[in-house]
Parts: C-alpha cells; sequence; structure tokens
C-alpha cells in the first residue's frame, strides 16, 4: 500500500535526493577504494623493506661462519679459541678490526653466537650503538669446536637495525 | 519586480530549480570525483616508477653482496650486472651505497641502497697501484704483502671508497672480490674487498 503511493507520487520530492544518494555512494566507494589502496601499498612497503632488512642480516651471517681466521680444524667449523678474541671483553683488536673491515662503515649490528646447550656465548660488536630503528635479526646454524675433542652445534645471530637512508 | 517573482518560484510545483540545483551538483561532484581518480593513477604510476627504481637498485646491491658474502675459496669470486632498466638518467656507486636516478614527467627519482660488504668503486689492476704507491712497491698481493696493520690499509681504502664511480647502464657492470695481505709483526693476514667496476 506504502510502496504504491510511494511510487505513484508525481511531486519529484524525492527525485533529486536520488542523485545525491548516488553521488554519496559513489564518493564513499572512492574513499574505500583508495584507502584500500594505500594500506595494501604501505603493508607491501613495509615488507619488502623488512625482507631487505632479513636477507642483509642472513648475508652478514653467512659470512661471519664462511671467516677463514674462525676456522677450527675443518673449513665448516667455527674454532671457540678464535672466537674468544674477538668476542667481548676484545682480546684481539687487530682481529676485530679485521672483521669489521669486511664490512662497510654504515651497517649497525651484532652478532651473537651461543651453542645449543647454553653453556657458551660469545658476542662480538662494533662499538656501543644504541640498538634503535627496525630491529632485524637473522639466524644460521653452526658447529663450533670447543677443544680439537669436542664440536657442539650452535647458532650465528646477526642483529642489524638503525638504517636512515 | 523581483519581489513578485520570487513567490512564484517558491509556489513552483513544477521542481526545475531543484533538478537543475541537484545536476549541476551532481556534474561538480563528478568532475571532482574524476579528478580525484586521475590524480590517483598518477601517483601509483609513480609509485610504480619509484618501486621498478627501487628494484632496480636493489638488484645491482644484491649482486655486489652476494660476491661480499661469498667465501674467497669459493668458486664463484667475480660476477656481473647488466641494468634491466635502460631508462636510468644517473647510476652511482661508491664504497657505502648504490644510487640510481630517474627522470620520469619532469619529476626525479631517486632510490639509494646502502652496501653491506666492504667495497671499492677500483679495477683490480688501479687498486694494486693505490697500494704500491702508498706502502713501498707493496701492492697487497700474497708475494708482496704490506708490512703494516689493518687500520692503516682501511683508512686509505676508505678515502677512496668514497669516491664516486659513473656507472654506464648499457654496459656490463663488473663485480670482484679480491684479498689484500697484509703483514703483522710475523703473521700473515688478509682483508677482502669488493670491486666495482666497467
Amino acid at each position: 500500500m506504502n510502496l504504491c503511493l510511494f511510487i505513484s507520487d508525481e511531486r519529484a520530492i524525492l527525485e533529486p535526493h536520488n542523485d545525491i544518494i548516488a553521488t554519496a555512494l559513489v564518493v564513499i566507494g572512492f574513499v574505500i577504494f583508495a584507502a584500500v589502496m594505500s594500506k595494501a601499498y604501505l603493508t607491501y612497503d613495509e615488507q619488502s623493506s623488512s625482507i631487505e632488512n632479513y636477507e642483509e642480516a642472513s648475508r652478514i651471517a653467512e659470512s661471519v661462519a664462511s671467516w677463514e681466521e674462525l676456522r677450527g680444524s675443518r673449513p665448516d667449523i667455527i674454532s671457540a679459541k678464535e672466537l674468544d678474541l674477538i668476542a667481548e671483553p676484545i682480546t684481539d683488536a687487530e682481529m676485530h678490526k679485521r672483521f669489521f673491515g669486511k664490512f662497510t662503515s654504515n651497517n649497525h649490528f651484532s652478532v651473537d653466537i651461543r651453542t645449543d646447550d647454553g653453556k657458551y656465548h660469545w658476542e662480538i660488536k662494533k662499538e656501543e650503538y644504541p640498538e634503535t630503528g627496525n630491529l632485524i635479526a637473522a639466524s644460521i646454524p653452526i658447529i663450533i669446536e670447543t677443544t680439537p675433542a669436542q664440536h657442539i652445534t650452535g647458532t650465528v645471530t646477526v642483529r642489524t637495525w638503525g638504517h636512515q637512508w | 519586480m523581483t519581489n513578485s517573482k520570487l513567490p512564484r518560484i517558491h509556489k513552483d510545483q513544477n521542481a526545475w530549480i531543484d533538478l537543475t540545483l541537484s545536476k549541476a551538483a551532481l556534474m561538480i561532484a563528478s568532475i571532482v570525483i574524476f579528478s580525484a581518480f586521475y590524480q590517483l593513477s598518477t601517483d601509483f604510476n609513480d609509485l610504480q616508477a619509484q618501486d621498478q627504481l627501487d628494484a632496480e637498485a636493489f638488484g645491482l646491491k644484491n649482486a655486489i653482496d652476494d660476491i661480499g658474502s661469498s667465501s674467497l675459496d669459493n668458486i664463484r669470486k667475480n660476477a656481473t650486472y647488466t641494468f634491466n632498466d635502460k631508462n636510468i638518467a644517473r647510476a652511482i656507486v661508491t664504497g657505502e651505497y648504490v644510487r640510481l636516478e630517474k627522470n620520469r614527467n619532469g619529476i626525479i627519482f631517486y632510490s639509494v641502497k646502502p652496501l653491506t660488504f666492504k667495497t671499492i668503486p677500483l679495477k683490480e689492476e688501479d687498486l694494486r697501484n693505490i697500494l704500491a704507491t702508498n706502502f713501498n712497491g707493496n701492492d697487497g698481493t700474497e708475494d708482496h704483502t704490506i708490512d703494516t696493520n689493518a687500520a692503516t690499509v682501511l683508512e686509505i681504502l676508505s678515502i677512496k671508497g668514497r669516491e664516486e664511480l659513473i656507472l654506464n647502464t648499457g654496459k656490463r657492470v663488473h663485480i670482484e672480490k679480491t684479498p689484500i695481505y697484509i703483514k703483522n709483526n710475523t703473521e700473515v693476514n688478509k682483508i677482502e674487498l669488493v670491486l666495482v667496476y666497467q
């Protein structure tokens, strides 16, 4: 009954309002579309930046694990004795310098090496830089030679932070 | 005259004014929406151009860092990089970063990627000449080790590393890893460097 009246109403009161409603719907649709696209782009940008930083941390970890001067009795083993020289407290400043000499000065990172049994832990860092900004960590498994007769599994963890480009 | 017309407009039941006003508003709104669409698509095209430039810079950085992270015992000690985007206006590499520039519709886009491993934008021959000049003819090869500490060598190299090498994007970029042997007392050690040149 009411619907019949509404359709047969010839006073055109609703006619201009239809346009406004249609326009409002288009505007709302456009705003939602723009917001979704912007959000998707920002998420993509943030994630690709995190992946780039993770790849960098991972490369540093691989480079640390394969550094000749840290080698134990076999090429794939890291010597605990050599680690003692460059880990905190530093006992061989020259070797510590050579270690960080491999990397560019704009890299801020620290290296944590620990055995899986939790008995041994080494920390290698350049200077006392505060860990600020986007902190990314990457780990790779290694074997550590604590004595010529004892080999323990462990991990190298590299933490990078503070790229401002 | 005006006062006599105004009540007539109020009493007009044909709704012409309403219709005209609403259509005019609709046209204005359509223009605003279309210009917003146009602006959005332009912005996304700019973002896409920036992303392409970032991808290219990341590709070059990756190629340099891949060689930097490889061990000197590794068979793959050198590589080449070819630019995919031929519209890059300027490509620069230094010891610290890679920087690409692109011009699109009067807007200049930049992409800077920091390098991870110690890099020098020089050919091996030039590097050895610099070392030989600074260290009494010793160029840091296995047969002519440099008799100094790592800090001195790194300081000299960092000066060279700050210099910019402008790359020709139509040519291949050569990347290789090389050692510098240094002798500290009786112990011989080496510093690893990545060289980038064309």
